[in-house]
């Protein structure tokens, strides 16, 4: 490969050698790279929430029409070569259990396989949860994900009392050098989604 | 140093694309559903996504932040010799000449995109659908990155935007359709050639082409 002599240097040339070298395989290679998402406990809120323990034997039901995993992929011209696996499957059941020991003195969950079959004291009936990932450059040389969450709910107290709940989170982080920051954003928005879910339901379930 | 990082970056960049299968129109809820024939279009909104605004409004603040600095820099100028003063305060003062322009540039060019990308698509939607099923048009920028002509000149340069499109029934907001759209130019030549490929008028090229790929996925190009 050649150059002008007047646009690269022998150091720059070296650099660009280095970059075909070292960089350029991984590069390709990147097409399918594939990130755990392993940051969103840091937005679970769950915690915080007010312990109300309201007096007596409760049983609640929750009911998932599709599991909380599966694989965000990019939309789009940037990064959508790369993968973003994730799965919170179990960091969700942790926080409706979580949600519900904050409200109940004592409660027992169980986690129904149909949605009929399985009204309770709280019966919890969740939409199955979408991802939309978007990358984007914002200058020549700085590109940005952005990872967009809608996840539903229709929970159902026995006295028929009943809520939709809807979260919509929307994250954005730097994709990095090689896409792999669009892990950050699928997992923040994921995060965000868990805690608003979290939230909306306590504030239902506290009411009388 | 400065021109082979762009060079690398460029390369990397069309790299990933072009290695990537890119998809310039991508349906994220296909209209198929919906006969093109019946639709009318009620209304069409166009509008800037959060990111977007956030990163010129960081951009701007980073610039006051540093005419600020620059300020400091003046007031605190006493210990020095009056010639050294004058030199440190033509400079900063440069500086913050150089920093305001920039954020008149960053504030100008935000409510520029939104209006510019407005008409376009107007323009490119008008008359064409007139059925019988009333929906509302929006388009989401979320970004709109165009390489300055210096830049392009030595060493080429892409420019791009992206948005997302939503179709929506103007009686019961139902989604019809949801389409992520991409235009993406690469002047990788650089040089004059690379200028004269980019034309005269790249950005409202860019705006057109993006505006026929809204049409385009409206009519049903893009369904699978």
């Amino acid at each position: 490969m050649q150059f002008p002599e007047n646009m690269m240097s022998n150091n720059n040339m070296k650099v660009l050698r280095f970059f075909i070298v070292t960089i350029l395989p991984f590069m390709l290679f990147a097409c399918s790279y594939t990130q755990n998402t392993e940051n969103v406990e840091k937005f679970l809120n769950y915690s915080s929430l007010a312990e109300v323990n309201k007096q007596g034997n409760y049983t609640a039901s929750l009911y998932k029409q599709s599991q909380f995993n599966g694989t965000a992929v990019a939309v789009g011209q940037f990064c959508s070569a790369h993968k973003y696996p994730y799965d919170f499957d179990g960091l969700f059941d942790e926080a409706v259990s979580s949600v519900l020991d904050k409200v109940y003195e004592t409660v027992e969950l169980e986690m129904a396989s149909d949605e009929m079959l399985s009204r309770k004291d709280v019966s919890i009936d969740v939409k199955p949860f979408e991802i939309l990932l978007m990358c984007h450059p914002v200058t020549e040389y700085y590109w940005e994900c952005v990872a967009t969450t809608r996840l539903s709910a229709l929970v159902v107290k026995a006295d028929d009392t009943k809520i939709n709940i809807k979260v919509e989170a929307r994250k954005a982080s730097s994709a990095g050098g090689v896409c792999g920051g669009g892990a950050v954003a699928v997992s923040s928005a994921i995060g965000q989604t868990i805690s608003d879910f979290s939230g909306q339901l306590h504030n239902f379930l506290i009411t009388d | 140093m400065k021109i082979s990082f762009k060079f690398i970056f460029i390369i990397t960049a069309l790299l990933f694309v072009a290695s990537c299968g890119p998809k310039d129109v991508q349906p994220i809820h296909s209209l198929s559903a919906v006969d093109v024939g019946e639709i009318n279009i009620a209304n069409i909104e166009v509008s800037l996504s959060p990111e977007f605004v956030a990163g010129v409004q960081s951009r701007v603040t980073k610039e006051r932040e540093s005419i600020t600095a620059q300020k400091e820099r003046i007031a605190g100028l006493g210990k020095q010799t009056r010639l050294k003063q004058k030199q440190i305060t033509k400079v900063a003062e440069q500086s913050i000449e150089k920093s305001e322009r920039k954020i008149v540039s960053l504030e100008t060019e935000m409510a520029e995109v939104e209006t510019d990308v407005r008409e376009g698509i107007v323009s490119a939607l008008s008359n064409k659908f007139v059925g019988r099923k009333n929906v509302d048009v929006s388009v989401s920028v979320n970004s709109f990155a165009m390489t300055n002509g210096g830049a392009v000149v030595l060493i080429g340069g892409s420019d791009s935007m992206t948005g997302l499109l939503r179709i929506q029934d103007s009686q019961s907001d139902e989604l019809l359709g949801e389409y992520y759209i991409t235009d993406f130019d690469t002047n990788a030549a650089g040089g004059l050639l690379g200028l004269m490929v980019r034309g005269g008028d790249p950005r409202g090229d860019m705006i057109k082409q993006f505006s026929q790929k809204v049409f385009d996925a409206i009519s049903g190009k893009y369904d699978e």
